[in-house]
């Protein structure tokens, strides 16, 4: 395992289209998967992270580097529920910046947080699609999510029946 | 009204699909396993242009009961993932987690007289209002008591049943989103945030002429994953021999009617009565006036294994506390007894994990001077009480209750889509019903399946 100075534990990803990424063993370790990889004394050379293209897995990275807890002078590392409001606040703003991804870019980062496990960046991901969806028509949600219609119009109206109050 | 079930339904929950947390790990496990496959397959495309079926359920998952609802329309494959027992247990877990950490969303029922001069018959028309406490709610409201912006409750659902369907009313009960309103006929299952609900018709074994609102209770079968109501009713009831028996009917499941159990209920058990739920156990106060000899303690009935024990109730108290000046409830999922101690003019709550040999342990002793009930733990370390018409937060280190941290539902709005009434203008209330509420997607009645075609 590769290590820096400063003493701390570095863990290289790598991308299936090849590239690799030196990232610290905190940072890695917002994932869960990897976490679990680390703990299990899997990950003594560089991890594969499949299914995850680069660019996409830079910004986990991006993200991962944010969201990790603040270490301290002590090296005790500070949990998020005694950062400041004011740091929580700027996270806020900076997921919200974050996340000002085009459809296909924040798709593949819910798979990405899905896969690896990271619970704040599906969060993130998701709760951004539901806002976006919500209260859009079944049409708008099925363009946007490139999804087919694939009832039956009969189908179509019995399920429409059965959930009528929710279309009122 | 919605018919008894019938038929057989496709989708019933199996017993591969039981709800442990444990289960839906694995079944979410197997699911994003899958889509890698999908993945590979897919490599020429442009990425990420199609959601997969796991990021549909990361964000389906998401989602309030309501736009699942309409969600099921999208397509095939969402109404799939929508209506899989796995999904909803695995959201029902989310909702729940969400209201543990923030106990905000109850359940309001009016119980209302047919008359001004109560005659003791209750209105037919049933209303469960959802209401969200917010953080800030209990002092705003208080200090603006009466004032028209105050905190209000939506009409979820309503039914109006027919005149004379049933007569009294009894306490109803909640389980993960379904709600018991037990009466003196029928009793009924209500899922309020599907719009469903099912009248489970009166007990043909019960021996009593008289409409009365037996002991009954709703509860999960862990074993199953389903969930049962449990109704006691009279076998036998002259002068010289009271005996009763026990019938069950399984919600959302192909058999559709009551059965008894194998072994009768070994005490009388007190009537009316709605049952406690905990831990896959219903626990009933015994009728002890009409059977002295019966043992001091709860009378627990194994939704599971349909059989009864007795759960001792703190027995291991100086001065000795009767059963009956006990209030037993179920709090963050443990057993709690509850008691209003006149000699110190303290409310004392006890809990207890092991609910076969229980350790009762003394987890709050509070500064009020009035019986009442614990509603919900809060998540910093409070207590949420009802008292009456009155809610109020209880901090164990203020040793006290504030005088604007109390909350009148008589002071809630109560908003439907041609109404507008103030808690305290319901005209004959009797009662407010209000229970600590998850909405849920637990079906009550089967639903016409899709099959693939």
């Amino acid at each position: 395992m590769a290590t820096r100075e400063a003493g701390k534990k570095m863990i290289m990803l790598k991308s299936p289209d090849g590239m690799e990424f030196e990232v610290e063993e905190a940072v890695a370790m917002e994932s869960q998967t990897i976490r679990k990889m680390i703990e299990d004394d899997c990950a003594d050379t560089a991890i594969l992270i499949p299914n995850i293209n680069s660019k996409i897995l830079s910004r986990v990275i991006e993200y991962c580097n944010k969201h990790v807890p603040t270490t301290g002078a002590t090296g005790a590392a500070a949990s998020d529920t005694v950062a400041p409001a004011a740091l929580a606040e700027d996270l806020k703003i900076w997921d919200a910046e974050f996340i000002k991804v085009n459809r296909a870019t924040r798709f593949n980062l819910i798979q990405a947080a899905s896969y690896l496990n990271i619970k704040g960046l599906l969060d993130l991901t998701s709760q951004t699609t539901i806002d976006t969806i919500s209260d859009n028509s079944l049409e708008e949600i099925r363009s946007f999510l490139s999804t087919k219609n694939d009832y039956l119009p009969e189908e179509e109206q019995t399920i429409r029946r059965e959930n009528q109050w929710a279309f009122q | 009204m919605s018919r008894l079930l019938e038929g057989d339904d496709t989708r019933l929950p199996r017993v591969d699909d039981t709800f442990t947390q444990k289960t839906v790990n694995d079944a979410r496990k197997r699911k994003w396993r899958m889509p890698q496959r999908k993945q590979t397959k897919r490599s020429g495309h442009p990425a990420g242009e199609e959601l997969l079926d796991e990021m549909v359920w990361e964000i389906l998952i998401r989602l309030p009961v309501e736009s699942l609802a309409r969600f099921k329309l999208v397509s095939k494959v969402w109404y799939t993932i929508i209506s899989q027992p796995v999904f909803v247990r695995a959201h029902l877990q989310r909702s729940k987690q969400k209201q543990h950490h923030n106990p905000s969303s109850f359940l309001i029922t009016p119980q209302i007289y047919l008359d001004s001069n109560p005659s003791g018959i209750f209105s037919t028309n049933i209303r469960f209002f959802q209401w969200s406490l917010q953080e800030d709610d209990l002092p705003k409201v208080a200090t603006k008591v009466g004032m028209s912006h105050s905190s209000s409750a939506m009409l979820l659902h309503g039914r109006h049943f027919p005149a004379g369907e049933f007569g009294l009313v009894s306490q109803m009960a909640h389980c993960d989103g379904l709600v018991l309103l037990p009466t003196d006929t029928n009793a009924y299952v209500f899922n309020p945030a599907t719009r469903d609900g099912i009248a489970l018709l009166r007990s043909h074994h019960n021996v009593l002429q008289r409409p009365v609102c037996l002991p009954i209770g709703l509860g999960l079968d862990v074993s199953t994953g389903t969930y049962k109501v449990a109704r006691s009713f009279f076998r036998s009831c002259d002068y010289n021999s009271v005996a009763m028996g026990m019938e069950v009917i399984t919600i959302n499941c192909g058999e559709g009617s009551w059965r008894e159990t194998l072994v009768d209920p070994p005490y009388l058990i007190l009537c009316p009565q709605t049952a406690i739920h905990c831990k896959g156990c219903l626990f009933y106060f015994i009728d002890r006036e009409n059977q002295p000899c019966s043992p001091q303690g709860l009378l627990r009935f194994s939704l599971q294994d349909e059989t009864f024990g007795i759960t001792p109730l703190l027995n291991n108290l100086y001065p000795t506390v009767e059963d009956e000046d006990i209030v037993i409830h179920e709090l963050g999922g443990e057993l709690c007894a509850t008691f209003f101690c006149k000699s110190m003019q303290r409310v004392l709550i006890w809990m207890t994990r092991d609910i076969l040999v229980p350790e009762w342990e003394c987890h709050y002793v509070m500064n009020v001077s009035d019986q009442c009930l614990p509603m919900a733990s809060l998540s910093n370390g409070g207590i949420l009480l009802r008292r009456g018409h009155c809610l109020f937060r209880y901090y164990m280190k203020d040793h006290g209750v504030k005088e604007n941290d109390m909350f009148d539902i008589d002071e809630l709005r109560f908003l439907g889509p041609s109404e507008d009434t103030l808690g305290h203008a319901w005209e004959n209330l009797f009662w407010f019903d209000l229970l600590y509420y998850t909405p849920s997607l637990v079906p009550v009645t089967p639903k016409a399946s899709l099959h693939a075609s």
